[in-house]
């Protein structure tokens, strides 16, 4: 993990500022945070057994819920905001972003690996209640003039999701 | 119905009761009788494929693992004969014994008891293994590729339970032309606050909700309104059709010019799925040339009561294979596994891939949104006291069923089923009246 005081700085504001996008809902202006060249995955698990000798390996497998590059991720924005036809975020939810253990790789420079855990609340009409747990390992573009998410791997903390996804992480 | 009353939610108009969506008592003849008396559907062979391969899932209430023994496909309910903890706790693997955490009681592949910790200083070798193995579906049968089990010994086998929509489903299913389905990504599931019902009745077709719910997606440029929405019926589809027995066809094109559709899109995936499209488009006039009608193109459809695939159209777009877990009278799991044609490229299997999640069925995509926020409103709508007074309204081309205006222009020759326009509520009636039959048909009858 990298010990530079100032570039950790960076990173957790741009992670805060980045979480106030998505729970403000300026989508436009999150998915422009992606470099042109992104791939935005998210992965939720199934629990598999597998064995190999004697003893048996237990892992979870990811399953990919999401493999979009950033046009599409444009077209996620487009479709919350402009068609007027997103009837799962219309009215909109309200969503709550907490980004935290945040951890930069050693390296020599930029592009930066980067890990951090989140958890989300999101609420909408008078009872839909749900939380996200999750991890992101991200490559992050780091420069004088700003950040960009060259890479992003989502894990959500479920097997079988809670509810259907209608917001970003 | 234990109580003799034969229930009848469905009337001769279309209007059907909401009651039978939030009734906890009739979930719980659901659960008892229907779903056991059922072929309900376990998976994909080629999940299991090699001896020990397991996945678990559930038959209505009831866990189960789904096993490939020596002898062949096998499912046990999940529950260990001793006092009852999960034998197996993963959603897949690989085993030759399931040991039970809480005592050791372990059993084979076969669902034998085979091993008893302390079987002699606690039970002074006085313990019948033999009847204590886990619990085994009675049978299990298979058609194209896809498992299905059932409780009940009587009945009809598979075979003859999926009656004419077994024709469709080897379509669907294309398994030799095409080398094969592919199993693609992992099970991914989620949970939404809607009746079962409410779900698998929109699987068994309604192309009316498509322009309103999934707007969005036509916005966005992800389809094309000339994909059978606008204006007349075409004679080529698409086609909503019913079974007897409550499967449906949910929709079905035989329009083999739909190709030239398929051409365009895959241009912009490169000359291999070009390539791909015209070589299975030859494939596919050869496997059909001997049809009256070529059922070319599948958006969606569903086997009573529970098991829904998604195709939507021929080469592009994989195979989505999905159960609808009732867990709750307001609550359901979507469970969902994914097939490519083997013999596609690369390509094309991997943005067939990630269009589930984007456009699709998966939890991330558009239509699942959309349908998932419709389908927990109508949901909550049959548990308010006034609105259960109140029936849905189902009477879309009621009076003229089975003989629709422009029916004689259609591409349908030889095509089994009742086969209705694209805007039409007769397959959700269909759905109903096989469900309200199941429901009434007494429990002597099914031999569990």
């Amino acid at each position: 993990m990298t010990t530079d005081p100032a570039l950790y700085a960076r990173v957790a504001q741009f992670y805060a500022h980045e979480a106030s996008l998505l729970d403000d809902r300026l989508l436009y202006e999150w998915v422009d945070l992606f470099s042109d060249q992104v791939r935005y995955r998210i992965h939720a698990l199934e629990r598999h057994q597998a064995s190999s000798g004697r003893a048996p390996i237990l892992r979870n497998r990811s399953v990919l819920l999401f493999e979009d590059d950033k046009t599409f991720l444009r077209k996620r924005a487009e479709r919350v905001l402009d068609t007027g036809f997103a009837h799962a975020e219309r009215p909109p939810s309200v969503s709550r972003h907490l980004i935290t253990n945040i951890a930069i790789d050693e390296g020599a420079g930029s592009p930066h690996t980067v890990r951090s855990s989140f958890v989300v609340f999101q609420a909408r009409l008078e009872k839909d209640r749900a939380s996200f747990f999750g991890s992101r390992v991200d490559l992050l573009d780091v420069t004088e003039s700003g950040i960009r998410i060259a890479g992003r791997e989502v894990v959500l903390d479920q097997f079988v999701l809670d509810r259907s996804v209608t917001i970003l992480f | 119905m234990t109580s003799g009353t034969p229930i009848t939610p469905l009337d001769e108009q279309g209007f059907l009761s909401r009651r039978i969506f939030s009734d906890p008592v009739i979930f719980g003849e659901e659960m008892e009788r229907l779903f056991p008396a059922s072929w309900l559907f376990l998976g994909h062979e080629s999940l299991i494929p090699d001896r020990g391969d397991y996945i678990t899932t559930s038959m209505g209430a009831d866990p189960v693992i789904v096993i490939r023994d020596d002898v062949g496909l096998r499912a046990f309910l999940n529950t260990c004969t001793h006092r009852g903890n999960r034998v197996c706790l993963f959603d897949s693997g690989n085993a030759r014994t399931f040991t039970c955490s809480y005592h050791g009681w372990s059993f084979g592949t076969d669902g034998r008891l085979k091993g008893v910790p302390f079987v002699t200083e606690a039970y002074y070798d006085d313990i019948d293994k033999k009847s204590l193995g886990l619990m085994e579906v009675p049978r299990v049968e298979s058609f194209g590729g896809l498992v299905f089990g059932s409780w009940n010994r009587s009945g009809p086998g598979l075979r003859d339970y999926l009656g004419e929509m077994s024709f469709y489903l080897d379509h669907f299913l294309d398994v030799a032309d095409y080398g094969g389905l592919e199993p693609m990504g992992e099970r991914s599931g989620y949970a939404l606050k809607a009746n079962w019902k409410i779900i698998a009745e929109n699987n068994s077709g309604d192309h009316y909700h498509t322009l309103t719910t999934h707007g969005s997606t036509y916005r966005l440029g992800l389809r094309s309104k000339k994909q059978g929405f606008e204006g007349e019926q075409s004679p080529y589809g698409p086609f909503e059709i019913g079974f007897e027995n409550g499967h449906c066809i949910g929709g079905v094109e035989t329009d083999v010019e739909y190709v030239e559709r398929e051409l365009e899109q895959a241009k912009s995936l490169g000359p291999a799925a070009v390539e791909w499209v015209r070589e299975r488009q030859a494939r596919f006039l050869e496997r059909c040339k001997d049809l009256d009608s070529r059922p070319y193109s599948f958006s969606h459809g569903n086997v009573f009561p529970n098991f829904s695939f998604f195709g939507r159209g021929g080469a592009l777009n994989g195979r989505l294979l999905s159960v609808i877990h009732p867990r709750e009278p307001s609550m359901s799991e979507v469970w969902h596994w994914f097939f490519v044609e083997g013999d596609a490229p690369e390509v094309v299997k991997e943005s067939a891939w990630a269009r589930l999640g984007q456009e699709g069925q998966l939890a991330s995509g558009m239509f699942a949104q959309d349908d998932a926020e419709n389908f927990e409103r109508v949901t909550e709508s049959t548990t308010s006291p006034m609105a259960r007074r109140l029936p849905f309204h189902l009477g879309m081309g009621v009076g003229v069923e089975g003989n629709w205006p422009g029916q004689d222009q259609w591409d349908t020759r030889g095509l089994p089923g009742l086969i209705g326009p694209r805007f039409s509520e007769h397959n959700q009636r269909i759905f109903y009246r096989a469900w309200a039959e199941s429901m009434n048909r007494s429990s002597q009858e099914a031999d569990l």
